[in-house]
């Protein structure tokens, strides 16, 4: 090695010592926390009185919020996100939205991010998985706030959960459809596909509770096989190829309202109407809110809530920033929407 | 037996006269066909088992079903056989479908004629081709750089344009004949790709242009010297991806009857594999455009057969690899 190229790397690792000698003075987000996280609860929303959020306002002091988004490709994402930012925003600080693409590794290069960035608080919309808690203890040690919707509960960490229970929403949808079935066929026995999306651990978990409560409500069904959704294209490609095989399909219950969605336009296309065949979905999408209040094939979706969620999530961080006690977990009690 | 030649002093061998003749062994000659067109054999070979293990592959809906399935990414797929013929790649054409669709079905459920969100959709596909073009040309980025970047671009425009929300209406239903409609049993879409491939199969083949395509694949500093104008050549073809994308966009919205910003973002893998599968060598210089739409066909009886089957997404997934990585490894050994 030339003593250029050997000069050029002691440089190179002195640069790398002072940089890290220097981030030792600098936490990147070290606070004191304000408020305490303690206890469970069951609401959908959270409501600060005038004087919390003053304080809220005050110890915020225009501070930085890292939303780490799960995605922003869907509907219920994007309505999630931007109600955490917006409500972030009312009180005076910076809400700031990274996109992990669905990608685990990207959300905890996000949540590392913030943490370096010195966010106050991050509110991160879980893809399930356990990597979170570490990031989540190290996020509490800095003093800084860690809110996830969704996934396993991280109040160990000093973290809030907003549990929209994969097990709630799976069982609203399962069991209204199967319920809409047993009154609609008696003991008929009819073929029901369901639409599901293997690459993601909590949509598996999903689309097995679905097909649990569904034929606990209605045990005549049929369920004929598992087909790919989560998108517009992948549910229609399925569905039109299943519909070769099984082209008296009755029902078609799907982890979430966009496979759903291209599912029923393969049976709109095979032409099945609202006689024929009934759908349940979960996020209540706009488009399927519309074909259900029409009458349609879409007989049902699971609300979500997400703007509300999203809410609760950023009043959270307030009611602690506030100097208030945050149940560690909140569960978000969820609803199905029928029309 | 020799003769006396016209020439004094030679002599003339009937041997050396007699055509030449294949002295190739039937191995080796089944070794070049199974390279040049293996797949051809391995879909064959699928397709006769599936009509012996189901009962519905070979139903004539079934079968109509895979050439609607095929239709639009094959599309895409003629304008990347372009792009790969030249020896360049490009993979923005996914994040294109995404922004033209959004943006062409945002036209047409404000209130625009369908023909509007049609050419601002191809319109959109054309600037974007243009971009890229331009980087590879102009600016010299390597094209699968260039392209990378444009795609990133792309994917957040579209994004941003739609907030995430999904873009529908009654409006869209207008052109959603464009994909369930049949003429003669047969489905428009299907007939439309099959029209567009006969059309750019006479450009690839019979015209000036096809030919300097190739050969600036084959060797761009021969082709220049030769007189052939290759930076023209490279940008027309990443114009000409980029409206087929575009306009397969809008196909997409006709499918799905919605748009959003994920639109085509399942486009990457299939057209690419059409593309390889079909025989088009990544140096460039070498390929047959119908194959792609032959290894279309294929791709989509893959997932159409493991359906029927009663496989789940996830043996979809590993045998779609698997198919990648032979449709590579061929391309290898062709070259």
């Amino acid at each position: 090695m030339s003593r250029r190229r050997f000069a050029a790397f002691l440089g190179i690792a002195g640069l790398l010592v002072g940089i890290a000698a220097c981030g030792d003075d600098d936490d990147g987000g070290s606070s004191e926390a304000v408020g305490t996280v303690d206890g469970e609860a069951t609401a959908s929303e959270i409501s600060l009185s005038e004087d919390e959020q003053e304080r809220a306002q005050e110890n915020g002091d225009g501070g930085l919020v890292g939303i780490v988004a799960a995605t922003l490709a869907t509907e219920y994402h994007a309505n999630l996100n931007e109600a955490v930012q917006a409500t972030v925003e009312s009180y005076g600080m910076t809400g700031e939205v990274f996109d992990s693409a669905e990608d685990p590794n990207k959300q905890l290069e996000g949540v590392e991010g913030f943490i370096s960035k010195g966010a106050r608080a991050i509110v991160v919309t879980g893809l399930g998985g356990e990597a979170l808690g570490p990031l989540a203890q190290e996020a509490a040690e800095a003093g800084i706030l860690v809110v996830q919707v969704a996934g396993r509960g991280l109040e160990e960490q000093g973290a809030i959960t907003i549990s929209v229970e994969e097990q709630d929403i799976a069982e609203a949808e399962g069991t209204a459809a199967g319920e809409w079935a047993a009154e609609a066929f008696g003991d008929e026995s009819v073929q029901v596909a369901i639409t599901d999306y293997p690459s993601i651990e909590s949509l598996v978990m999903r689309a097995d509770i679905i097909e649990e409560s569904f034929l606990a409500a209605y045990p005549a069904g049929e369920i004929v096989g598992r087909f790919e959704g989560g998108t517009a294209e992948n549910g229609q490609a399925s569905m039109e190829t299943a519909l070769q095989q099984f082209p008296d399909i009755r029902g078609v219950l799907g982890i979430n309202d966009a496979g759903n969605l291209g599912a029923y336009t393969a049976l709109e296309a095979a032409g099945k109407s609202a006689d024929d065949v009934f759908i349940f979905g979960i996020d209540c999408d706009p488009q399927a809110v519309a074909l259900i209040d029409e009458g349609s094939m879409y007989k049902g979706c699971v609300d979500t809530n997400p703007i509300g969620t999203g809410e609760l999530a950023a009043n959270s961080v307030a009611l602690w920033l506030a100097g208030g006690t945050v149940p560690g977990v909140i569960s978000v009690p969820v609803s199905v929407y029928t029309g | 037996m020799t003769e006396t030649a016209a020439v004094p002093g030679t002599t003339v061998d009937d041997d050396a006269l007699a055509p030449a003749t294949d002295e190739r062994t039937l191995p080796a000659k089944a070794a070049e066909f199974i390279l040049s067109q293996g797949f051809i054999v391995i879909f064959a070979v699928w397709a006769l088992y599936l009509a012996l293990a189901t009962e519905q592959f070979l139903t004539t809906d079934n079968l109509l079903l895979l050439t609607r399935q095929a239709a639009i990414f094959s599309i895409v797929g003629i304008g990347t056989t372009f792009v790969v013929l030249l020896g360049q790649l490009d993979i923005s054409f996914g994040s294109i479908v995404s922004l033209s669709g959004c943006v062409g079905a945002a036209w047409i459920v404000g209130g625009h004629h369908p023909l509007v969100g049609f050419a601002i959709a191809v319109g959109i596909g054309v600037l974007v081709g243009a971009l890229n073009g331009v980087l590879v040309t102009r600016f010299r980025i390597a094209s699968v750089v260039a392209t990378l970047g444009t795609l990133g671009i792309v994917e957040g425009i579209a994004a941003i344009y739609t907030g995430g929300s999904s873009i529908f209406g009654d409006e869209l239903d207008g052109i959603a004949d464009l994909y369930l409609g049949k003429v003669f049993g047969v489905p428009v879409i299907a007939l439309l790709a099959l029209g567009l491939y006969i059309v750019f199969t006479v450009v690839a083949t019979r015209t000036r242009f096809g030919a300097h395509v190739y050969a600036t694949g084959d060797s761009e500093p021969a082709a220049f010297r030769a007189g052939v104008r290759t930076a023209w050549v490279k940008l027309s073809v990443f114009v000409l991806a980029g409206g087929l994308a575009g306009f397969a966009g809008m196909l997409q919205v006709a499918r799905l009857g919605r748009a959003q910003s994920t639109l085509g973002a399942d486009f990457l893998f299939p057209v690419l594999t059409a593309v390889i599968l079909g025989g088009v060598s990544m140096h460039g210089g070498k390929g047959r455009l119908f194959n792609t739409l032959i290894a279309s066909l294929f791709l989509v009886s893959i997932t159409n057969g493991l359906i029927l089957l009663g496989y789940d997404a996830n043996v979809q997934r590993v045998v779609q690899g698997a198919v990648l990585v032979l449709a590579v490894s061929l391309d290898r050994l062709r070259d």
